[in-house]
Formats: C-alpha cells, sequence, structure tokens
C-alpha cells in the first residue's frame, strides 16, 4: 500500500516513515504542501497523511485543495492545535480523521489501517477484521475458512461496528439502523443482537466491547 | 460615589429654594410699602390737624389738643404719639424723646423707634408768624403690620405652590433625563464577564458618547489581546508538540530495535516523553483557562450528555489498556460554555481517575440535572481522596502523599479553573453509593431557563 506522508518536521517525518514502512506501507515523504499537490495529482496513492502546520500553504488549504479537483484519497491531519474550531474546520474541509501530536505510532498506524479499510470496503466492498471478512456485495460472511451464517439484523449491526472500527457505535444508533426491519425494537433487542453476535464470532477470536452505558466497538484485530 | 441625579438636583434645587427665599423677601417689603403708602395719608393728616391747632399768642407759641381731638387722631389700633417743636427747638407739647427728623420739605414720612418698638413717623412743618413749627406724629406698625402679614400670606401660597411644582418637575426631569444612562449601565450590568463584543451606540445621549466611546475602544483593546494571547497559546502547543511528537515516535522506534537489554532504558525515556507531552498540554489548558485567555473563547450552548459520551469513548483504549472499566451515565444536560474548555474539564477527570484507581476499578462518567444545576462528574471506586485533602487537591501541583509519582498534579486545578470561568464549582465528594472511592463533581450555576 502506498502513502504519502506531508511533513515538514524533519525528525517526525523520519520516525513517522520508518514507522509505517515497518509495517509494510509503501511511504513517500515530502514536505512542502505544493509538491505534494503535483504528486498527488500524478501518482495514485492509497491514502495521505498530512500536516496542518507547513509552511506557506498549510495542510488545511492542500486538503481544500484536494477535495476541489476530486481527488477522493482518504486523508489523515496531523494537527498541534487540539482546539475545537481547528478539528471542525479539519473534518468539513473533507479529511477524514485527525490526530493530535504527539501520538503513539501504533494509534497513528491503527487510524491508517482503519482508513484504508473503509475506503476499500467502499471501493470493493469487502471488510476485513482480523479472522472475519465480510463481502457487502454478495453478503457473505467468511469466519477464518468457515462461512458464517448471519441473520439480517445480525449483518446489519456487524456492519455497522465493522465500518465505524476502531470508533465506538453508541447503541441508538444500532436501533436506528435496525428500526428499518422492526420499528417495535428496543435496547434490550440490541443487547440481544450483540449477544447473538459475539456468540459466533468468538472462535475466530473477533470480539465486540462494550462500552458500558454508551454502546459497542470492535476490538482492535490482533496482528 | 458621586451621583450625577443628586448633584444636578442639588445644583437645580439650592438656587430655586434662594429665589423663593428672595421673592417672598421682596414680597413682603412691597407688601410693607403699600401699607405704609395707605396709613402714611392718615399719619400725614394727623399731622396737620394738630398743627391747625397751633396759634401763635405773643410771647409765645400754643398748642391746644382737646382730648376727643387725641381720641379721634388714635382711631385705629395703633398708639399714637406727637411732639410740636417751636422754631428755637423748644418742645411746646407731646413726646420729647421723638426726633424732629431732617430739616427739609414742609413733610417728611420715615421709620423710627420708640420705647423699644418700632414706629412710623411723620414729621410737618408748619410756618407761623413766630417762625417754622415742626409737628411730629409717631405711631406704631401694629396695623401696617397687619396688613403686610395679609398681603404676604396672599402671594406666599402660590408661590410654595410654584415651588413645590418645580420641585417634582425637576426631580422628574431629572430621572427622564438620566434615563438613558441607566439603561446603558443595565446593559452593561447584563453582560457576562468573558464578553467583549461592543456596547451598541444606537440610542445613546450625546453627553454619554465619549464614555461609551472609550469603553468600546478599551473592550477592542481587551479583545485584541485576548485574541493575541490565544494565537500565542495555539503558535506555542504547536511549537511544543511537534518536536515532542517526533521525540515520541523515534523513541518508539528505537525501543523496537536496541537489544533487549536497553529496552528498559528507551521505555523510560518514552515515560519521561509521554510526561513532558501531557504537562505541555496541561500548561497550555491552564493558560487558556485564565480568564483574559478564555474572553476569546467562543460561548455556546453545550449538550454536557454528548460531551461525557465522547469524553468516554476517547478513554476508552486508556482504560482498556489499565484493564479498567470506564462506562457512562449520561443524562441530559445543556448550558452555555466553551466546548474545547469543558472536554478539557471531562478529559482531565477522567485522566485523575484512570491515574489514581487501580487496575480492575470502575469508572463512571456522569451528567445530568440536580436540584436544577447541570453537573459532570467522575466516580471512580478506587482507594478514594481522604477528606482533609479533599480541597488542597485543587491546588496547582498537589498530589496526595499516598498517591503514586504518576500525575502532574495539574488537572484538577485545570478542572476548577474551568469551572470558575462558567461560574460552576468543583468539589471532591463521596461516592454515590457510599462504598470507598472518588468523586469529583463540577455543579454549574442553577440554569436560567
Amino acid at each position: 500500500m502506498r502513502l504519502l506522508l506531508v511533513e515538514d518536521d524533519a525528525l517526525l517525518a523520519s520516525g513517522v516513515c520508518e514507522g509505517l514502512s515497518a509495517q509494510g506501507f509503501n511511504v513517500d515523504l515530502i514536505d512542502t504542501a505544493e509538491a505534494a499537490l503535483g504528486s498527488l495529482k500524478l501518482t495514485h496513492y492509497d491514502l495521505a497523511v498530512i500536516d496542518i502546520g507547513l509552511p506557506r500553504m498549510d495542510g488545511l488549504e492542500l486538503v481544500r485543495r484536494l477535495r476541489r479537483e476530486g481527488v477522493a484519497l482518504p486523508v489523515l491531519i496531523l494537527t498541534a492545535r487540539d482546539t475545537l474550531e481547528d478539528r471542525v474546520d479539519a473534518l468539513e474541509l473533507g479529511a477524514d480523521d485527525y490526530l493530535i501530536k504527539p501520538f503513539h505510532l501504533s494509534e497513528l498506524v491503527a487510524r491508517v489501517r482503519a482508513l484504508i479499510r473503509r475506503s476499500r470496503a467502499v471501493a470493493s466492498s469487502v471488510i476485513v477484521h482480523g479472522a472475519l471478512t465480510l463481502d457487502m456485495g454478495t453478503r457473505e460472511a467468511m469466519l477464518g475458512s468457515a462461512p458464517l451464517a448471519l441473520t439480517g439484523r445480525e449483518w446489519a449491526t456487524l456492519e455497522l461496528l465493522l465500518l465505524a472500527a476502531p470508533r465506538v457505535v453508541a447503541k441508538e444508533k444500532i436501533l436506528e439502523s435496525l428500526s428499518a426491519w422492526d420499528r417495535e425494537l428496543n435496547m434490550n433487542a440490541v443487547e440481544l443482537y450483540v449477544s447473538r453476535l459475539r456468540a459466533k464470532l468468538e472462535p475466530g477470536g473477533v470480539r465486540i466491547l462494550t462500552v458500558r452505558g454508551l454502546g459497542y466497538r470492535m476490538e482492535a484485530p490482533a496482528r | 460615589m458621586k451621583s450625577i441625579r443628586l448633584r444636578l438636583l442639588a445644583l437645580l434645587l439650592v438656587p430655586l429654594v434662594l429665589l423663593l427665599g428672595v421673592s417672598l423677601l421682596l414680597d413682603y417689603r412691597f407688601a410693607l410699602d403699600q401699607a405704609n403708602d395707605a396709613y402714611d395719608h392718615e399719619l400725614a393728616d394727623a399731622a396737620a390737624a394738630i398743627a391747625a391747632r397751633i396759634r401763635v399768642r405773643p410771647p409765645g407759641i400754643e398748642v391746644t389738643l382737646p382730648e376727643d381731638v387725641i381720641r379721634i387722631l388714635r382711631g385705629s389700633g395703633d398708639e399714637l404719639f406727637f411732639r410740636v417743636i417751636a422754631p428755637d427747638g423748644d418742645t411746646l407739647a407731646g413726646r420729647p424723646e421723638l426726633p424732629a427728623m431732617e430739616a427739609g420739605d414742609t413733610l417728611q414720612v420715615g421709620d423710627g423707634e420708640l420705647d423699644g418698638q418700632p414706629v412710623r413717623i411723620a414729621a410737618l412743618r408748619t410756618p407761623t408768624s413766630a417762625g417754622m413749627v415742626t409737628v411730629v406724629v409717631a405711631e406704631t406698625m401694629h396695623k401696617r403690620q397687619a396688613v403686610a402679614d395679609r398681603i404676604l400670606f396672599a402671594v406666599m401660597w402660590p408661590n410654595l405652590t410654584f415651588m413645590l411644582v418645580a420641585l417634582v418637575l425637576v426631580i422628574s426631569a431629572v430621572s427622564l433625563g438620566l434615563r438613558p444612562l441607566r439603561a446603558l449601565s443595565r446593559e452593561i450590568e447584563a453582560r457576562s464577564a468573558r464578553d467583549l463584543g461592543l456596547l451598541p451606540v444606537d440610542g445613546v445621549p450625546a453627553e454619554a458618547m465619549p464614555l461609551v466611546s472609550a469603553m468600546n475602544r478599551l473592550l477592542a483593546r481587551l479583545r485584541s489581546a485576548s485574541e493575541s494571547q490565544q494565537k500565542f497559546l495555539a503558535d506555542a502547543a504547536h511549537q511544543l508538540r511537534t518536536p515532542l511528537a517526533g521525540l515520541q515516535t523515534q523513541l518508539e522506534l528505537a525501543h523496537e530495535e536496541v537489544p533487549p537489554a536497553q529496552q528498559g532504558r528507551i521505555r523510560q525515556l518514552l515515560t519521561a516523553a509521554h510526561r513532558i507531552g501531557h504537562l505541555a498540554h496541561q500548561l497550555l489548558a491552564l493558560a487558556r483557562a485564565t480568564p483574559e485567555a478564555a474572553a476569546g473563547h467562543d460561548q455556546h450552548q453545550v449538550e454536557l450528555a454528548d460531551l461525557a459520551a465522547q469524553a468516554v469513548a476517547d478513554a476508552h483504549d486508556r482504560a482498556l489498556a489499565r484493564q479498567m472499566d470506564i462506562g457512562l451515565e449520561a443524562g441530559s444536560a445543556r448550558i452555555i460554555g466553551s466546548t474545547w474548555l469543558l472536554r478539557e474539564v471531562l478529559s482531565n477527570l477522567i485522566d485523575n481517575a484512570l491515574i489514581y484507581a487501580p487496575a480492575g476499578a470502575r469508572v463512571t462518567v456522569r451528567t445530568g440535572v440536580e436540584d436544577g444545576h447541570a453537573f459532570i462528574e467522575v466516580e471512580d471506586d478506587g482507594p478514594g481522596i481522604p477528606a482533609e485533602d479533599r480541597e488542597r487537591v485543587f491546588e496547582r501541583f498537589y498530589r496526595c502523599p499516598q498517591s503514586g509519582g504518576q500525575g502532574s498534579g495539574l488537572g484538577l486545578a485545570i478542572v476548577r479553573e474551568i469551572a470558575r470561568l462558567h461560574e460552576a464549582d468543583a468539589h471532591a465528594l463521596e461516592p454515590r453509593d457510599g462504598r470507598p472511592g472518588a468523586r469529583v463533581q463540577v455543579r454549574f450555576p442553577a440554569a436560567a431557563r
């Protein structure tokens, strides 16, 4: 997988480059937004990691121009500014996620993977999460090498959790999406479907975590 | 405190009262003159009547005044005195103490005193064959006084009425005139401490305009100072965080690369780098939470339950790493506040619980409304905060002696600082179920719905 890192701080750039390369990504490094704009138009990348604080044209402006020119690759923003306004700006301008400096390399890798998985799922309609594979085109699920039988509601719940991973999905949100089948559903029903899913996924080592009082999230797949 | 209202009233009322006094005095003088004019004729007549009784009988001059003439002369309530003076100055008849008045015209009228009481005196010079004889007649002032008093009394009431009407007019005019100023002060009073928006200039009276303009200039200066402080903090955050991020990633890579024997040292360096990063963040948060810097934050309607849900989701990985169970009990609670600062409150309260509670602890984030007060609280079932430390934990850099050396001691200080900015209190309490543990609550002022 080919990534573009747009970062002007040499120490951080080399660290991130090496860290991502060690995880099997092919990383190109560019230190100005102007140059990045050119590269992104010429070369196909799977994802761009862009620092907001670049000299001259800043990272937000770069994202704005990319989106204006129809470049659709996933963008992860690195920012030293943690005010809400900056985050909102970044996401509204078309960034897909942001990470506040300083961060753990493992966190960066997890976010990059999640973004790529999401964009792949959109492109190929296949989600892979550890031993679990969901083909949204054929609506077939595999756990390891064995096919996994899921009911419609279980499928919907799992798809929601996988597409959001590693984020938390609120119970209310699951309830909302299940209401397409049944308007009489309540929170207990959501808990029931999740516990059935857990039982089905357990043999493959795929786990759904509970966030008490809030909802559920997929446990990060072990590597 | 000097009141313009009192000043205006004093400046208007004192001269008004003085004017009334002067006017009354003049009225009284005028009344007296009127009374004198009327009675002076009678007095002159009396003098003429006496003069008519003067006969020259050589070698002398004689005056014959029968009792009945005198009685007629004394017809009114006043006492009448007289003196007849010969050309050589001898008193021919009557009271010698009466002054002769100045020599001059045939009739002179003036004021004088006799036996210690004021009298009106008329002197008539009348020529005789023996020379100029002077007749002096004096009369006490009672009836003149009575007339003057009646006139004065008659003019005093309208005067006093005018005075009272003027008084009411002045007081209400002053109140009315100052109304725009009171409206202005209400406008200023109603503002929040962090509202640095300019005062409206519409409807401000010309006299108050310089004050409002000066205030607006001051507000604009404060606002720009606050904004440049915000910008400085944002720049400082960037300047600090970028090299820290570089340092941290390099150390994480080094940790994987060095032989196992040296990994311990790298881990220590990493821990130190994390702590520096956390401390830098907290110092910036503390600086941003000062009233001067916070004036630049925008105020919004904030749903605390949403913020709490986000904070719990964000903290879930850290809680898992420490084998803790973090959960949410969210009740809807809306307040007006700064989203960024309120997020800091939640993340610091949660961090605090994650740092000080042991592995396996249960941490619960709650929001809601209690007795009309919106609140945020984070409870854990760890060892809790000793009662004697419950105030001190909010001091900067204070750490409970029995707690480990992990925290910076700034988290709860930030929480209290931000609480104060929102006119809220931050307190350490017992857990709700009475079991051991810590509960830190931020309680917002009762909502004005």
